[in-house]
Formats: structure tokens, C-alpha cells, sequence
């Protein structure tokens, strides 16, 4: 176990190197850079040159990635040129709504499409089979911006039962102690910013969680059936088990791992893919903060964000895996 | 093989994809009206006004004209994306999967750097590095998508490698190119075939996407993605400048959808779930 | 596995009672105004953004020397009460002894003007330096009076700095190591109570500013909400009052609203297309016009921007410094001049290939005023290759000199001198390679005449000059339309910007 978790993070500084020098090649080749972009309309040339100077801009692009991997080393990310602010602390404030997001998504996700995926199984080849099919097929079709403003629209624009941006409304604030809203209303006992929370949460999670019941409970439904053909249940049909006993205790255990793998696949895709719902709905994420900050070029932000976000998705294969290692012990010690 | 023709999936995944393909192919000459001709004076109008059978949009384009033109280009791109992706990615993976040693190691550490890239960042990158047209879009839309074929292909690979006969083909001096060609591709199709069609749907949704962010192709090249960004802002007032290319992306994608479940069906021993 | 019916309506109304009831509510007698915003708030620092609401918000909290009303068309002042022209290159500016600092300190000082044009020069989070690039130098006279001296004789100077200088204590900057932050106290009509990252500001009314209505919201709110859309379904929704910034294609989704207004103004940032003389066709003056003659503009504006642009002839509009009524020289929609001055400059059988950049949402309907443009000119002869490339590209490209013909708007142009300058005038930027002397000339002569009546006739000779050479060609301005909650009064200003103040609830 140990061995597999240092060989893993150990394998994920060559990529997190690539993936930075990439994203800064890119950034730094690209016509257009930050000076452009950040001072008014009317700001001199050599305003421009000056600021070019202050942040080192005018430099050849090795000095640059070099002074970058210093500063990286000493876990330095550098300071936003947007924002003035270390791109640490940026990113450190705004992962959490991000995160928060992903995780209540793919809650409402599982929720639904867990059960959805048995009784599809269950009634293979039936019209509820062919009805969930539908449904979930249905959840992959559309793309996800177009389903979160139809049901801005909808529920914001004519119900007015939700709010149409943002993660609370003004006044309303829960102390800084985890940085998760949620979860800092709960333990600080804010019922009001936690129903506001969750009022917020509604249609930019519903509208992640469309696209990932399509695909969860295909899997689910899909691994329930290969579960049940395993010789164990038929011992139970034999045996006159009762359906309930049967699915709770032979077929979801078995099928727990294909759909496990799924989810956490999903939520790698989640955590990158939620950049356009978080425009969409004014979501104060690191989505949005990405997006602007490569409108404007600014490096140092971009770079710690996509370095962040590889690292996120390292980090979450490496616990999917442990998750395996755990559930299967054929599996220890075995390689991928 | 046999097929299971009379199966809902594939009746209605084909029927719904022969219609979209024959109105790429053919619906030009169903429409008097050029799809990118302007006209301020007949803008918004609804479905079935003065023979404008889906309606016009904001600057008086006829819909349906831009219907059949988009269904062209969101195909064509889709196509290509999954033609060079699915090219790209077998030979990478096969090569990878069957070389083993540093080449294999050197390129799934590539392969992961790729794939930890949020595909909106690079597309962006890509797109304001190169400029926008039709060939940067598609560059941005493969450059990841090479990945999951690749995977397949290298697990397949590592497989067939230790096989009998191709230690035999490998023996009677067959060379590298051979037995790709004829012992580790022609197993790998079923996979690459499925992936393929899932492939395809995702990157109309992929292209949809850059071209809601203004990043699509360039304003003369009507693409359903971008009449539906277009048609945003106008869904209170003329709903079917959207509605209707965002129903053909569902459409579209839907029956591609049906059609990879189908697919993925006839590869498997049937299998029926008995518990009466 | 199902839950008995009855039970999850009874669940699902009382949580559809409790979501309705739980809107955001003013208490009864604070009148709280929520306003949304479209500019970044990317720092606290008020010398570190350089945009049109900013300068707005820092000037009525920490407070500018005074803002320009464009109701009344003319400057007034804010922490100074009168100024004057003591010779060409010195103005002489009088501070308010009457104000009294947020947190009770004393009322603004010389010193606290100096230590502020310190800081705009040399605070490294500043991009505010270009106010004073025509700045000499700032000297005290006394206690509350400074003068401002030029590098050369200015007319234009209120437009550069009157209200975009921050005036900030020197006291507390130098009590507190993040004044900002710690110690955002100025002595404008509004305090400053929260900033937080890209999302809101919240502002408190200060009400020992001297003669501040009662009527004026006590907190105000701008809060960060960048898609149209989602302004209108806040709106719509009670989630703010003011929703700014309507596009002309979302106005209909408040039309026929008994609870709201629709409020109105003008803007002052023109439209314009530009013609590069560096690149072919565009050198021969006839192609410039020609493709001039080829825009429609009144059918664009009342077909497409549904009636909500107010058309130009010429670099001034008549919210603008020195408009003194329509030119003498316009050019008018004539696709037959078109075809007649393309065949005279040669392009008798096809016309000549141009491209054509735009931007993509960057202003109202960019791209798609782009798109009609293009087959308007496709339609006399010319070949447009349209093309839209990221913001951040066309921007580098456009300020490199490297663009043939593009399509944008030009903002905080409230007096044109500046701004046709950067354009216009010789070597002051690549921006449209244009060059003439005799232009030039005028420009750097409205710039130093002192006397306004002067001054516009000047400016009108240039603005002549423009119009028929044609290196800019000047569309529109697009109005600014905002939604309104019935029960606020708001006159909008062609800023777009609000002035607390002058609200009433």
C-alpha cells in the first residue's frame, strides 16, 4: 500500500512538470500578453513596458520557466497579476466552492442513478429497462450549458424558486472554518445560510448531475447484470431468497466495483468539466477564475491553476486505486 | 456475427442518424434559401412565416437552410475528430502496448500529462495560439481525445503480445508493420468501433461547448454549437433560434449514443437476468 | 422502496412555502439597493483597477477631487469646491474644508493630495499612471490649495484626472501597514463596508456628508453577476433592484413588467470601424469611403440593435465635450457612390479582398453588427474574409499596428482630445497608421487653447477633417439600458455608472 502511494505521487511530478511547462509554452507563445490585456485603454507605451519589466514579461521564455521552477520549489506560486494576490491563496479560496460543487453533484448523481441502474437490471428488457435507458441516454445527449439555462429559465426565471447565480445571497455569510459553505453552516449551526447554501447548490449541481446519472447508471445497471450471473446468485434464486436479499447482499457488492471505477473517472471529468457550469451560473469556483485568468493572460494564476487541477486528478486516481486495493485483496500487490 | 437487427436501440439509433445524415447530404436542395444570405428586414421570424419552414434568426437567416449547413460541418468535424483521433491513438497504444520497455514508459507518462489537462484550457490555448478555423478546431478537439483509444489498444496489446502465434509471426521474420496489421488491429476493432461512436457524440457536445464559449469556428461557417450560443440571448423572444439546433444536437447525439449501446450489446454474449 | 405519497407533497409544498418566503427583504426602514456589476473587483487597493465603475465607487467613498455631471454637462466638484486657471500650464484646485473623514479625522489636506498622486505614480499595485501623463508636476500652496502644473498648455486636463484621482489618507497610510484593508476611510458621501474578491461591494451611506438626501439608499451593493441573462432573472426575481447593462436582445423579458422600469441613457463609447492606411486597399482615401457609403447603418440600428444605438456622424456624439451639432460633412448610406468611388479607384471589375477582425462579446453584439457589415460591403463589390480572434489577439494585434479593418468601441471618450490622439495623431500609436499633418496640426492645437468656445471650433474642424478622410468611421453609441424596481429613481448617465447620492427610494 505504502509502496503504491510514493510510487504514484513520485510518477506525478514528471507529469505535473510537463503539464506546467506546456501550459506556460502555450501562454508565453500566444500573441497577446497580460499588459495588454490589464491596463485601460489609454494607458501609455511605456506604461506598458514598464509593467512588462515589473513582471518580468520582457525576459526569454527559459529565464521565465526557470525562475517559475524556483519559485515552485520553495512552494511558491507566484503572485496573480490580475489580482495582486499570491496565486496560492487565490486558488486556496476559491477550490473549496469547486470542490463542494463536484461533491453535491455527484451525490445527487449516485442518488438517482443507483437506483435508477438496478431496477433497469432488474427488469432487464421490460419497458421500465427501456425507460430508464432513455432517460439516462437522454442526460448524455444535451450539452451541459444549454440544460443549466433552460433550467435557469424555468425554475429561476418563471417558478422563481431558485436564484439564478451565485453560491448566497447578500448578508448572508457562514464563518471561514473549513471553507466548505455547507459544511461550515452545519457545524457552526447557521440553518438559515444552510438552506440559502443549498438553495444555491440546486440547479448548477442539477445540471452536473444530469450528464452523470446517463453514464452511472448504465454502468450500475451493466454491472448488475454481469453480478448476477455469477454462480453464488443463482444459489440464492435456488435457495428461495427473498429479491431484496438478493440484490442488497450478492449483486450490489459485486457490481460495487465497476461503479465505483465509473464515479471516480466521473469526478476527475467533473472537477475539469464543471468550468462552463460555474460560467454559466456565476459560480465563485476555480472554473471561472481559470477562464478569466486566461482571458487576460495571466500566467502565473493559469499555471497554478491547471497545476492544481493535475494534481487533483492525480490524487483521486491514486485514492480510487487504494479504494480497489481495499475492496479486492487479489489485487494487492499486483500491478496495473 | 450475426447482428440483432430488430432491436429498438438500433432501429431507432439508425433512424434518427439516417435522417440527420440525409439532410446533411441532401437537404440543400430542399431549401431555397442560402444559409448565410442576411436579411435585417425578415429577422425573427417564427417557424412556418413566409416560407421560412423553421423560422429565421436575428440577422434573417432561414433556419433551415443553417440547419442543413450545420449538420454538415458538426458531422464533418465530428467525423474527422474521431477519424484522426481514433488513427492517432490505436497506433500510439498498439505501438506502446507491444514495444513495452522506455518507449511504453515515456509515452503513458506523455499520455497522462494529456489527459490531466482540463480540455477546456487547451482548446482555448490552441485556439488563441493558432487562431480559429475549422482545421484549429479540430486540432483542439482530437488532442485529447487520441487517449481512451490508445488505452484499449495498449491493454490489448500487452495481451496479444505473449500469444503463440505471434511469437511464431515474430520468428518467421515478420515485421513490426505486419503484425499490426494482422494480428493486433483486427482485434481491437470491436473496442475501437464502439469507442468510436460514443467519441463521435461527445465531440459534437465538445464543439457546442467551444463555440458557447466564442471559441468555435469563424462566423461564415454555421455550425449547430454556434446557433445555439447565438440563440441565447434571444430565447425569450424567438425560442426557436436555440430550441431547434440544440434539438439537433440531441438528436444527433442521442442516436449515436443508441447506436454505441447497440453496438456494445452484439459484442457480448447475451445475457439474461433471471430472478423469478 | 417507496415512500407513501401523501407525505412527500406535503414535504415538497412547505418546502416550496419556505423557498418563496425567503427572497432577500430590505427591513422596513433600511433601504437596502442591490445593483449589479459587470467590472472586474480585483482589489481593494483603489490605485490597482482602471475601469468606469471603480473610479465611480473609490470617488464616492475615499472621494476624487470631482465627477462630471452629465445632466448639467459640466465638472463638479466632490473633495474640492473651485478651481481656476492661473496661466496656461498651472490650474489651481480648492479642497472642501467642510468634510469631516470616515472614521471622524480630519477633512482632506494637500498633504493627503500629494501623498495620493505619490502613490499613483509609485504604489506597485498602480495602473493609474496614464492620469498623469500629461502631468507635470502637483505643488502645494497651502493647507487646502495645490496646483497642478502641465508639460504643456492642456484644455483637456479635468478629463484626464477631475474624476479619476483618489484622493487617500496620508495620515492613515501611515498608521497602518494595509491602509486599504484595514483603514478604508476617505470623506465621500459613502463609506466603504466589505470588498470581497470578484463578488461584491458593499457600501454604507455616510451620513454626516454634508447635504446628503435622506432619501438615498443607506447600503448599497454592487454585486458581480457577468452574464446578461442571469442580470434579468435577478431582476426579475427580487434578487437586485438595478440590473445594468441590458442587452438590446433581453429588453423584451422586461417589457410589460408592472414592477419594473426600463431607464435609458446615452453612452460615450462610440462604435467605430477602422480602416488601416498601412495595408492595401485602404491607403486610397475612395476604398476608406467607399466602404463607408456601403453601411446601412440606420436599418442595422432600427432592425437589429432594435432601435437602441444613437447613430454618429463623426467622432462626436452629443453626449461628448465640445459636440456642437451634426457636420457638415456626413457620409450616407449610398451603395451606389460605392460601386461608382470603387470603379474610380480601380475595382471596377471585383472588388478588392480586405479582412476583418472583430471581437466576440466584448461589446454589445460585436460579432454579429460585424457579420452584417460584411456582406453590406460583400454587396458592393468588396471580398471580406471576417474574422473573430480571442479578445487578448486582437488586442495585441490591434495596439501592434498589425490589423487592416476592425470593429470596436472606444470607452471613457466623454472629451474626444484624448482619445483621437491615440488614434489619430502621428506616431502616438500604431493603432490605425493613419497620418496627416494637417490633422496633427489641429490636435495639438485644440489642446491648448484654454478657451472652451475656442477649443470646439478647433475640435469641429478636426472632427470635419475625420469625417471625410475616413481612417475611423464612427457608427454609433449604443444606449445603455437598465432595469429599475419601481420605487427606486435613478437617472441614468451615459457612464452607466450610478451616483449613490442622487438616488431616491
Amino acid at each position: 500500500m505504502l509502496h503504491l502511494i510514493t510510487t504514484r505521487l513520485l510518477g506525478a511530478i514528471p507529469v505535473l512538470l510537463l503539464v506546467t511547462l506546456a501550459i506556460f509554452g502555450l501562454l508565453r507563445l500566444a500573441p497577446g500578453d497580460a499588459a495588454d490585456l490589464l491596463l485601460p485603454e489609454d494607458a501609455t507605451e511605456e506604461q506598458m513596458a514598464d509593467m512588462r519589466e515589473a513582471w518580468g514579461l520582457d525576459r526569454p521564455i527559459w529565464v521565465q520557466y526557470g525562475q517559475f521552477l524556483t519559485n515552485l520549489a520553495r512552494f511558491d506560486l507566484g503572485e496573480s497579476y490580475r489580482y495582486r494576490a499570491p496565486v496560492f491563496d487565490l486558488i486556496g479560496e476559491r477550490l473549496p466552492a469547486t470542490l463542494e460543487l463536484s461533491f453535491y453533484a455527484l451525490l445527487l448523481a449516485v442518488v438517482v442513478a443507483i437506483p435508477l441502474g438496478v431496477l433497469a437490471a432488474l427488469n432487464k428488457g421490460k419497458t421500465i429497462d427501456a425507460a430508464v435507458s432513455v432517460v439516462a441516454v437522454s442526460g448524455v445527449s444535451a450539452p451541459s450549458f444549454w440544460v443549466g439555462i433552460l433550467l435557469v429559465l424555468f425554475f429561476s426565471g418563471y417558478l422563481h424558486l431558485f436564484p439564478s447565480s451565485g453560491q448566497l445571497p447578500y448578508g448572508v455569510t457562514v464563518p471561514d472554518i473549513t471553507g466548505f459553505v455547507t459544511l461550515d453552516a452545519l457545524l457552526s449551526a447557521s440553518w438559515d445560510a444552510l438552506f440559502q447554501a443549498f438553495r444555491y447548490l440546486a440547479l448548477p449541481a442539477l445540471t452536473l448531475a444530469l450528464a452523470m446519472i446517463g453514464i452511472i447508471s448504465r454502468i450500475t445497471r451493466a454491472s448488475v447484470i454481469d453480478a448476477g450471473q455469477e454462480e453464488h446468485v443463482f444459489t440464492a434464486v435456488a435457495k428461495g431468497m427473498s429479491r431484496r436479499s438478493i440484490v442488497r447482499r450478492h449483486l450490489l457488492p459485486n457490481a460495487a466495483i465497476p461503479v465505483v471505477t465509473i464515479i471516480g473517472l466521473e469526478l476527475g471529468a467533473l472537477i475539469s468539466g464543471s468550468i462552463i457550469v460555474e460560467v454559466v451560473f456565476s459560480w465563485p469556483g476555480i472554473g471561472t477564475l481559470l477562464f478569466q485568468a486566461i482571458s487576460v493572460r495571466d500566467m502565473p494564476l493559469t499555471t497554478g491553476i491547471v497545476a492544481t487541477y493535475t494534481l487533483l486528478f492525480i490524487v483521486l486516481n491514486l485514492l480510487i486505486d487504494i479504494f480497489y486495493v481495499f475492496i479486492d485483496p487479489r489485487l494487492r500487490g499486483s500491478k496495473a | 456475427m450475426k447482428f440483432d437487427l430488430l432491436n429498438l436501440k438500433f432501429l431507432l439509433g439508425a433512424l434518427l442518424l439516417g435522417f440527420v445524415l440525409f439532410l446533411a447530404l441532401f437537404g440543400a436542395w430542399l431549401t431555397p434559401f442560402d444559409p448565410n444570405r442576411q436579411d435585417l428586414m425578415a429577422s425573427l421570424l417564427p417557424p412556418l412565416t413566409e416560407g421560412h419552414i423553421l423560422g429565421t434568426d436575428h440577422l434573417g437567416r432561414d433556419i433551415f437552410a443553417r440547419m442543413i449547413s450545420g449538420a454538415k460541418v458538426s458531422l464533418a468535424i465530428a467525423a474527422s475528430v474521431v477519424l484522426i483521433s481514433g488513427v492517432v491513438g490505436v497506433l500510439v497504444g498498439a505501438l506502446s502496448g507491444y514495444l513495452r520497455g522506455t518507449p511504453d514508459l515515456v509515452t503513458q507518462k506523455i499520455v497522462e500529462s494529456f489527459w490531466a489537462f482540463p480540455p477546456i484550457l487547451l482548446a482555448i490555448a490552441i485556439l488563441a495560439f493558432f487562431g480559429q478555423s475549422l482545421t484549429n478546431v479540430i486540432l483542439a478537439l482530437t488532442i485529447q481525445r487520441w487517449i481512451p483509444y490508445s488505452r484499449i489498444t495498449r491493454a490489448q496489446a500487452m495481451v496479444l503480445r505473449s500469444l503463440a502465434y505471434v511469437e511464431a509471426s515474430k520468428v518467421m521474420g515478420g515485421g513490426l508493420a505486419w503484425i499490426m496489421r494482422h494480428h493486433i488491429l483486427p482485434n481491437l476493432m470491436a473496442s475501437a468501433i464502439i469507442v468510436a461512436t460514443f467519441s463521435m457524440a461527445t465531440a459534437i457536445l465538445a464543439e457546442a461547448s467551444l463555440s458557447f464559449l466564442g471559441l468555435g469556428v469563424p462566423p461564415q461557417i454555421a455550425t449547430w454549437g454556434g446557433m445555439l450560443a447565438e440563440g441565447r440571448s434571444y430565447i425569450t423572444r424567438a425560442w426557436w433560434i436555440a430550441v431547434i439546433p440544440g434539438l439537433g444536437i440531441f438528436i444527433t447525439v442521442l442516436a449515436l449514443n443508441l447506436l454505441g449501446d447497440w453496438l456494445r450489446d452484439q459484442f457480448d454474449p447475451k445475457k439474461n437476468l433471471n430472478l423469478t | 422502496m417507496t415512500l407513501p405519497t401523501r407525505s412527500i407533497l406535503a414535504g415538497l409544498m412547505s418546502a416550496a412555502a419556505v423557498i418563496g418566503a425567503s427572497f432577500p427583504a430590505a427591513a422596513q426602514d433600511e433601504k437596502l439597493l442591490m445593483v449589479t456589476s459587470t467590472f472586474p473587483m480585483t482589489s481593494p487597493t483603489p490605485y490597482a483597477e482602471s475601469n468606469a465603475q471603480m473610479y465611480s465607487v473609490w470617488c464616492q467613498t475615499y472621494g476624487c477631487l470631482g465627477r462630471y455631471n452629465y445632466a448639467a454637462k459640466e465638472y463638479q466638484g466632490i473633495l474640492v469646491d473651485s478651481w481656476e486657471i492661473v496661466d496656461p500650464n498651472t490650474w489651481r484646485f480648492h479642497l472642501r474644508e467642510d468634510l469631516v473623514r470616515h472614521d471622524g479625522g480630519p477633512g482632506p489636506t494637500t498633504a493627503d493630495v500629494l501623498h495620493s498622486y505619490d502613490r499613483v505614480l509609485n504604489d506597485p499595485a498602480s495602473i493609474q499612471k496614464n492620469i498623469f501623463s500629461e502631468v507635470e508636476t502637483i505643488r502645494a500652496i497651502d493647507d487646502h490649495t495645490f496646483e497642478i502644473v502641465t508639460k504643456e498648455p492642456l484644455a483637456s486636463l479635468l478629463s484626464y484626472i477631475f474624476d479619476r484621482f483618489i484622493i487617500t489618507s496620508a495620515e492613515l497610510a501611515e498608521a497602518n501597514e494595509k491602509p486599504d484593508e484595514d483603514a478604508a476611510f476617505g470623506w465621500g458621501p459613502y463609506k466603504l463596508k466589505s470588498y470581497q474578491l470578484d463578488q461584491e461591494i458593499a457600501l454604507e451611506k455616510n451620513d454626516a456628508f454634508p447635504g446628503i438626501s435622506d432619501s438615498a439608499p443607506d447600503t448599497v451593493v454592487y454585486r458581480q453577476i457577468r452574464e446578461a441573462e442571469q442580470r434579468v432573472t435577478a431582476l426579475l426575481n427580487g434578487e437586485v433592484q438595478i440590473a445594468r447593462l441590458i442587452p438590446p436582445q433581453l429588453v423584451s423579458r422586461l417589457e410589460g413588467n408592472e414592477s419594473l422600469d426600463i431607464v435609458e441613457s446615452a453612452s460615450i463609447e462610440p462604435m467605430f470601424l477602422a480602416f488601416n492606411p498601412k495595408f492595401e486597399p485602404w491607403t486610397d482615401v475612395r476604398v476608406r469611403q467607399a466602404a463607408a457609403h456601403a453601411i446601412n447603418k440606420d436599418l442595422i440600428i432600427d432592425r437589429f440593435l432594435m432601435g437602441l444605438a444613437d447613430r454618429m456622424d463623426g467622432p462626436l456624439g452629443e453626449q461628448q465635450i465640445c459636440y456642437t451639432g451634426p457636420l457638415d460633412y456626413v457620409i450616407d448610406y449610398d451603395p451606389e457612390e460605392s460601386r461608382r468611388l470603387l470603379a474610380e479607384a480601380g475595382y471596377a471589375d471585383g472588388g478588392p479582398k480586405v479582412e476583418f477582425m472583430t471581437a466576440s462579446g466584448r461589446y454589445i453584439s460585436d460579432r454579429q453588427v460585424s457579420e452584417i457589415v460584411t456582406q453590406m460591403m460583400n454587396e458592393v463589390g468588396f471580398e471580406v474574409d471576417l474574422q473573430v480572434p480571442e479578445y487578448a489577439n486582437l488586442t495585441a494585434a490591434m495596439r501592434a499596428g498589425e490589423l487592416p479593418m476592425y470593429y470596436l468601441g472606444r470607452g471613457l471618450f466623454l472629451d474626444p482630445s484624448e482619445p483621437l490622439s491615440q488614434y489619430l495623431e502621428t506616431d502616438v500609436t500604431q493603432r490605425i497608421g493613419y497620418s496627416s499633418p494637417e490633422l496633427d496640426a489641429l490636435l495639438a492645437k485644440e489642446r491648448q487653447t484654454l478657451d472652451p468656445e475656442e477649443r470646439c471650433k478647433v475640435v469641429r474642424e478636426a472632427a470635419e477633417l475625420i469625417s471625410e478622410e475616413v481612417p475611423m468611421f464612427f457608427m454609433w453609441s449604443h444606449r445603455l439600458v437598465h432595469g429599475v424596481r419601481k420605487g427606486i429613481t435613478w437617472d441614468a448617465s451615459a457612464d452607466g455608472e450610478i451616483w449613490l447620492s442622487d438616488v431616491s427610494m
